[in-house]
C-alpha cells in the first residue's frame, strides 16, 4: 500500500460482503502509530495493526487494488485482540448494550468531525457525498483524521448492512466505512447537509451493521463478559 | 436482553423424535446419544431456517449495492481520498 509506514493490511469485512463487493474494508499494518492510537492497535511483526484507520479499498484482482497477495492469516489471539480494539474504536459496546448507552458528545462542530454527525466528505464522482462519523471524538480532535460511514439514497433494499437512517430513503452502507484526513471533511456550517445529525436509533442501527459486516459478534460477547 | 441456556425442555414432534434412531442423517456415528442427535438437528435447523435465509438476503442486498451505478462511479475516488496523505 502507498505510504512508507504502511506495510500490509488486514481484511476485516466478512466473506459474504467480500464475495459480492469489489471493495473490502481493511486495517493497515503500520511501522509507526500515533501515541493516541496505542489503545486501538495491536503489535504485529515489527509494526502494529491499527483499528483507528478503517479503509475501504478495491480487492484483488481489481486493477485499482492497492493490496498485494495474501501474506498470512492472523493468529486467533491476535485477531481477537484487534477485533476488541475495533469494537472500542467504533464505540460498539455502548451502542449494542441493552438499553444502548452512549453520550452524544458536545463540541465545536466546526473544529473537527463529531461522532454521530453528518458531514459532506471529499469529492466523489463530482459530488460531495454524505458520511456519518463513527470514530470517537477524542481521536477525531487530535489525530487529524476521522472515520465515516457512507450514506446512499440509491439502494432500495433494507438490510442490517444497509440500515435505513434519517428518513425512508437514506441508508448507511456499513461496509463502505472509511477514514479521511481532516481536511477532506467539510466542517463549515454552510457546507453541512440537512439533516446534519443522526438519531440515537440511527447510530444503534449503524453499530449493528458495522458489527455484522466486520463479524464482531464474538468480540462484543467477550466485551460483555468482561464488564 | 441476551440470555443463553444450555438445557431447555421443548416438545419434540413425533417425526422429529424418530430421527434419534438415524444418527447417520445428521452425520453422527451409530450409537450416538439422542441428545447429541437432537442438538445437531437444532443446529442444522437454525442454519437452514435462520442463517442461510439471512445470508441469502444479505448477499442479495450487497449485490444490489455493488451494481448501483453511483456506487461504481465513486469507488475509485473513495479509495483515492482515503489513501491520500494524512491517513497513511
Amino acid at each position: 500500500m502507498p505510504g512508507t509506514e504502511t506495510t500490509a493490511a488486514l481484511v476485516i469485512t466478512n466473506d459474504r460482503w467480500n464475495a459480492a463487493m469489489a471493495r473490502v474494508a481493511v486495517l493497515p499494518v503500520r511501522s509507526e502509530i500515533l501515541p493516541a492510537e496505542e489503545r486501538y492497535a495491536v503489535a504485529y511483526g515489527k509494526g502494529f495493526v491499527t483499528a483507528a484507520r478503517v479503509l475501504s479499498v478495491f480487492a484483488p484482482p481489481h486493477p485499482l487494488s492497492p493490496l498485494g497477495p495474501v501474506i498470512a492469516g492472523l493468529e486467533t489471539d491476535a485477531l481477537a485482540a484487534i477485533e476488541d480494539r475495533l469494537c472500542e474504536f467504533l464505540e460498539l459496546p455502548g451502542l449494542q448494550a441493552s438499553p444502548p448507552s452512549f453520550r452524544r458528545p458536545a463540541g465545536d462542530t466546526s473544529a473537527y468531525p463529531l461522532w454521530g454527525e453528518i458531514y459532506r466528505g471529499p469529492v466523489l464522482g463530482n459530488e460531495r457525498k454524505r458520511f456519518v462519523v463513527v470514530s470517537p471524538n477524542d481521536w477525531n480532535r487530535t489525530a487529524g483524521m476521522a472515520t465515516g460511514v457512507r450514506t446512499t439514497t440509491q439502494l432500495k433494499i433494507d438490510d442490517i448492512w444497509f440500515p435505513p437512517i434519517l428518513d425512508a430513503t437514506t441508508r448507511a452502507a456499513c461496509g463502505d466505512t472509511t477514514t479521511f484526513a481532516i481536511n477532506e471533511w467539510r466542517l463549515a456550517r454552510r457546507d453541512r447537509p440537512a439533516p446534519f445529525t443522526t438519531t440515537s436509533r440511527d447510530m444503534v442501527a449503524i453499530g449493528r451493521g458495522l458489527a455484522d459486516t466486520y463479524e464482531l459478534g464474538d468480540a462484543l460477547e467477550r466485551v460483555r463478559r468482561r464488564v | 436482553m441476551t440470555s443463553h441456556s444450555s438445557r431447555v425442555s421443548v416438545p419434540v414432534p413425533d417425526r422429529v423424535r424418530s430421527a434419534a434412531k438415524y444418527p447417520d442423517l445428521v452425520d453422527l456415528p451409530e450409537g450416538a446419544s439422542a441428545a447429541s442427535i437432537y442438538e445437531r438437528l437444532l443446529e442444522y435447523g437454525y442454519d437452514t431456517a435462520v442463517r442461510a435465509k439471512r445470508h441469502r438476503e444479505q448477499l442479495a442486498a450487497a449485490i444490489a449495492y455493488s451494481r448501483d451505478p453511483e456506487q461504481r462511479r465513486i469507488g475509485p475516488d473513495l479509495q483515492r481520498a482515503a489513501l491520500r496523505k494524512g491517513v497513511l
